[in-house]
């Protein structure tokens, strides 16, 4: 057994209180630090987020031509990340990690479902073809896809929609 | 490989070969294999990743609609349909899986085998060719999804719009005569096929797609095992060294890349016989009813349909021109008896003049001259009919969960202008 030092009682005692107060103080700061992070964070949580993506350079509308190839595939035009063809909007980053490490981004595209219908198309990619749980990811996953890639009524026929430019002379020759 | 990960010095300068390169090898990966004519595209038709608009396919057009690129699924806009026999780099892509890598053609064999073959057979490329008499047809391929792209509510999967079809010149031996060498057993009931293309995700357990036709139809004339397309080898997109044909049936039953034939005692069960793969509701449902897989059928022959392959559609005519029409029409396995068209959203109908096919399952051309009553907005739309009286209908017919057999009129605009 080790001998216990003789200390002064007074002394002793007044350090240890001033040490606990720093302790309590130093925690409270700590605490309170990482409450206020937690607020700031939940409230900003999605520009948060966001502000952790690639920032993908805005371009002006324009017309499609070959040459486009020497630009930025990772930009934005009009609202749509090129590389993709996906509707570029919150949990975009995790949507295009999540699908198309497996497929192709065109596949998201030109499919429409309720958000329903999208959980089903991944169990079924999850039952079938190997495909992760994607754990509390998957509501974020589900979000973006209901709002972006949602049904809309069409009824039996739709119009025949031919842009302006499109419109050509037949060669009647 | 994505194209950003240059190493090149000057990358300004090498950008564009460098491009081509990256988007080759990237192609190569999804391929699993090297792009066999990746050489030979010229620079002006680069593919430059497979996500851009204007990318092309090994040994297809380049402008050829890419629906997705894993797996490579792409259509043929109509007006690209329209010579009478498909070329190859126009005919569509529907793959399930990874085309097979390396292809020796020397050393390809097809087994022939099942619990209902007498007994397991194996063939060599040339042995097939030697051993059985050869056999040219016109045969016409469909998916079973072409058109999925109207359904309302949507069905899920490749969004085929009007392209996914062709009709080629097929070369190869008849299946019938091949299951026979091996012996066909009095309880077979169907047969089923394997490939070489593996599963997206690797696993080499499981299979992209086996599916198979009853025996019947098996042994019909015109159900064959091909290894040339229009004179040439079969694109590798379309099956290349080997594969079945069963003209007017889903496209899904002539099994790419095969190299093997089992002869059931039943129902074939492999990949995409099952479920509610390629089967409709038994009875029809109301749309966007939740069908159980015991209450779904297997689709068989495919519906009536026609497609108006000049002008493309957006044409503009002056009123005193006429403006002629052609195109294609098949039936599954009937015939079509007659194509109209109208000018009038269906209101009245006026015949054309159509072909016979060379052969069944063939698709048979069609042809008018049309003049319009005064200048504006039209739409050509045309209808075949089969030998049973049954046409096409002018809207989407029967909703199904999956989206397959939509068979409405094809619809052209046209405007006619002073």
């Amino acid at each position: 057994m080790r001998k216990k030092k003789p200390v002064s009682f007074e002394k002793h005692s007044a350090s240890s209180l001033f040490k606990a107060l720093r302790i309590v103080k130093n925690s409270a700061l700590i605490v309170l630090c990482s409450v206020l992070i937690c607020i700031i964070y939940f409230s900003f949580q999605d520009s948060i987020n966001r502000s952790f993506e690639p920032k993908p350079e805005q371009i002006e509308s324009r017309m499609y031509t070959r040459n486009t190839n020497t630009l930025d595939p990772n930009r934005v035009e009009n609202g749509i990340h090129v590389e993709t063809g996906m509707i570029y909007d919150n949990n975009f980053e995790l949507v295009r990690r999540s699908c198309t490490s497996c497929h192709s981004s065109k596949l998201v595209i030109q499919n429409r479902a309720t958000r329903e219908g999208w959980a089903q198309m991944i169990d079924w990619m999850q039952e079938t073809q190997g495909l992760q749980d994607f754990g509390k990811y998957e509501v974020k996953i589900l979000d973006y896809l209901e709002k972006n890639y949602s049904p809309t009524e069409t009824g039996r026929r739709q119009n025949l929609v031919i842009e302006d430019e499109d419109w050509y002379h037949v060669n009647l020759d | 490989m994505k194209n950003k990960t240059s190493k090149q010095d000057d990358p300004k300068t090498n950008r564009r070969l460098f491009l081509k390169k990256s988007a080759l090898s990237s192609m190569a990966m999804i391929l699993g294999t090297d792009i066999v004519f990746g050489h030979n595209l010229p620079i002006g038709m680069n593919i430059i990743g497979l996500e851009e608009v204007g990318a092309s396919l090994p040994g297809k057009d380049g402008r050829m609609t890419i629906l997705n690129d894993r797996p490579i699924n792409a259509e043929t806009p109509p007006y690209l349909l329209d010579d009478k026999i498909t070329p190859g780099e126009m005919f569509f892509v529907r793959n399930n899986g990874v085309p097979p890598i390396e292809i020796d053609v020397n050393k390809w064999t097809l087994t022939i085998g099942g619990e209902s073959a007498k007994k397991e057979i194996v063939f060599t490329l040339a042995e097939l060719k030697s051993k059985f008499k050869q056999y040219t047809y016109q045969l016409t391929l469909e998916c079973g999804g072409n058109g999925r792209k109207e359904f309302n509510p949507p069905a899920k999967g490749n969004q085929w719009g009007l392209g996914a079809v062709g009709c080629a010149e097929w070369t190869g031996v008849r299946l019938r005569d091949v299951l026979e060498e091996a012996g066909v057993k009095s309880d077979a009931v169907y047969i089923g096929y394997y490939g070489a293309d593996t599963h997206l995700s690797g696993d080499p357990n499981k299979d992209p797609i086996s599916r198979g036709v009853p025996i019947n139809k098996a042994m019909e004339e015109e159900s064959m095992i091909a290894w040339a397309m229009n004179g040439e080898d079969i694109p590798l997109l379309n099956g290349h060294p080997l594969r079945l044909l069963f003209g007017g049936w889903p496209a899904s039953c002539s099994g790419k890349w095969l190299n093997k034939i089992v002869i059931r005692n039943k129902v074939h069960d492999g990949v995409k016989m099952l479920g509610q793969a390629y089967r409709i509701p038994c009875d029809a449902v109301e749309p966007g009813t939740k069908v159980a897989d015991e209450d779904m059928c297997i689709i068989e022959s495919m519906p009536v349909k026609s497609l108006i392959t000049f002008p493309k559609t957006g044409g503009m005519i002056s009123l005193n021109e006429e403006l002629p029409i052609r195109g294609h029409a098949w039936a599954g396995d009937n015939i079509v008896s007659k194509v109209e068209y109208s000018i009038d959203f269906g209101a009245t109908w006026n015949s054309c003049k159509l072909s016979n096919p060379v052969n069944r399952h063939a698709w048979q051309h069609f042809d008018v001259t049309i003049s319009f009553p005064k200048v504006g907005y039209y739409e050509v739309w045309a209808k075949a009919t089969d030998n049973n009286g049954i046409s096409q209908p002018m809207i989407l017919p029967g909703w199904n969960p999956k989206g397959y057999l939509n068979n409405a009129c094809h619809r052209i605009a046209i405007k006619v202008n002073k």
